[in-house]
């Protein structure tokens, strides 16, 4: 019940990253940096952290696959780099207590490291075309902080709907 | 460890596998894109249409403002006539220069296709459109945006729907052969695109060094190299630099098209 709940949330922050929230990216506007809403991503690295590392590779694979399959010609980017992020949050959660400050620390972590994995890909297939410092400036760091906040917003719904009853570590 | 070594490695070999251009995706894909396209659709069009208020009623808030400035213009109502003399005069002039347009496309076949959705990252600059095989939609025809400039082409198709890629991704190898307009059109090959002072241009080469160009002049499709049709307005000149070696020019096209909102769009399909 709850593995539906949790994936029907993913699959409509699937659907609005390509679709209500491109009308509202802040390049659309005329500005010149962009956001890119890495809401499943999000959502991946609560399910790794309440959840346990299985759970979180798991959904990170199944997602990133979707998230390929739908936005990108290129498929394994992101399958690759989501799956490695809900795993690595699942690590890093035996370590440390559940607060706001330790997950929202972790997404803006996490989603760093996810950006520059993905950049990483397409400069080495030699497909993006934006240099390092245009990365950094222009995408990175608004992406990061879009991120951050949203985090602290979706942390107590998430927490509510992750961490019920009580169930074992890894439930895959 | 070894099997997440093994993972990555497969995954690696996936994206090599998968990078290349694939015109017809493989059944899964083209099941999970159309499938999820009718949803999208359905999220994406009420956006644009709440979007289109708003920007709407800053428009009535401009007509507000107008309505004020010609009530204090009421009294140089001479000089105001005399204006209207002069745009009526631009006003033709600009039909006469639309009409030519229309008659450009008129000679295509078009089909008009909703936007479904966009790829949120910026490395894949790619849109959905609501068209697929079922309505006749080959691969590489070109898209136009609803003012009839070149947007991009189609790259994949599904049943239901099809992926277009954007003018941005042209790196990839799609090149576009353009010609530059004027007494003789310049013909020129369209080769990437850059980021420069906050603007995007796209990088037209090949242009012979002896041929002296003038800012602002439209830049169309070639028809040449038989993918694009003829006459598709893409930019304007904005500057230019010696190319390779020097022996040719290297020229920067200020793509015409809002590459953001985009909310219907044309598949022009090249009549043989």
């Amino acid at each position: 019940m709850r593995l539906g709940i949790i994936s029907f949330i993913l699959f409509i922050f699937l659907l609005v990253e390509g679709t209500i929230f491109q009308v509202f990216v802040p390049d659309a506007w005329g500005l010149p940096f962009t956001i890119v809403p890495r809401l499943v991503l999000a959502g991946v690295i609560f399910i790794g952290i309440y959840l346990g590392k299985n759970t979180g590779l798991v959904y990170g694979l199944i997602f990133g696959l979707l998230y390929d399959i739908i936005y990108t010609d290129m498929i394994g980017v992101y399958t690759l780099s989501m799956g490695l992020m809900g795993f690595s949050a699942g690590l890093a959660a035996r370590y440390f207590h559940q607060t706001i400050f330790f997950t929202s620390s972790m997404i803006l972590i996490l989603t760093t490291i996810n950006e520059s994995l993905a950049y990483g890909f397409y400069e080495l297939f030699n497909l993006s075309n934006m240099s390092m410092s245009d990365f950094l400036l222009r995408e990175l760091i608004p992406t990061v902080l879009f991120n951050g906040i949203f985090a602290i917003i979706i942390h107590v719904p998430m927490r509510n709907v992750l961490k019920d009853k009580g169930y074992g570590e890894d439930i895959v | 460890m070894i099997i997440i070594i093994i993972g990555i490695i497969l995954l690696i070999g996936i994206m090599g596998a998968t990078m290349k251009e694939r015109p017809f995706p493989s059944w899964p894909e083209i099941f999970i894109r159309d499938s999820l396209s009718t949803v999208q659709g359905m999220l994406y069009k009420p956006t644009q249409g709440t979007t289109e208020i708003l920007t709407k009623m800053t428009h009535f808030y401009n007509i507000y403002n107008e309505n004020k400035a010609l009530k204090a213009n009421l009294d140089r109502y001479a000089q105001v006539s005399a204006e209207l003399e002069q745009v009526k005069g631009e006003n033709d002039r600009l039909r006469t220069m639309l009409e030519i347009r229309d008659n450009k496309l008129k000679g295509y076949k078009i089909q008009t296709a909703e936007v479904i959705q966009r790829t949120p990252d910026r490395w894949n600059h790619m849109i959905t459109i609501s068209k697929g095989t079922k309505d006749g939609i080959k691969p590489n025809m070109a898209v136009v945006s609803a003012k009839g400039d070149l947007i991009g082409r189609v790259s994949s198709v599904s049943t239901f729907s099809s992926s277009v890629e954007l003018l941005m991704d042209i790196e990839k190898g799609n090149y576009i052969s353009a010609s530059i307009t004027g007494a003789a059109p310049i013909y020129g090959v369209i080769e990437g695109y850059v980021m420069q002072k906050d603007q995007g241009f796209l990088i037209m080469k090949k242009v012979p060094k002896q041929i002296k160009l003038t800012k602002g002049a439209y830049v169309t499709t070639s028809g040449m190299g038989e993918v694009m049709p003829q006459g598709l307005m893409i930019g304007v000149v904005d500057s230019w630099t010696d190319g390779d070696y020097g022996l040719t020019q290297t020229v920067y096209v200020r793509p015409l098209a809002n590459f953001y909102q985009i909310e219907q769009v044309f598949v022009i399909e090249k009549k043989m």
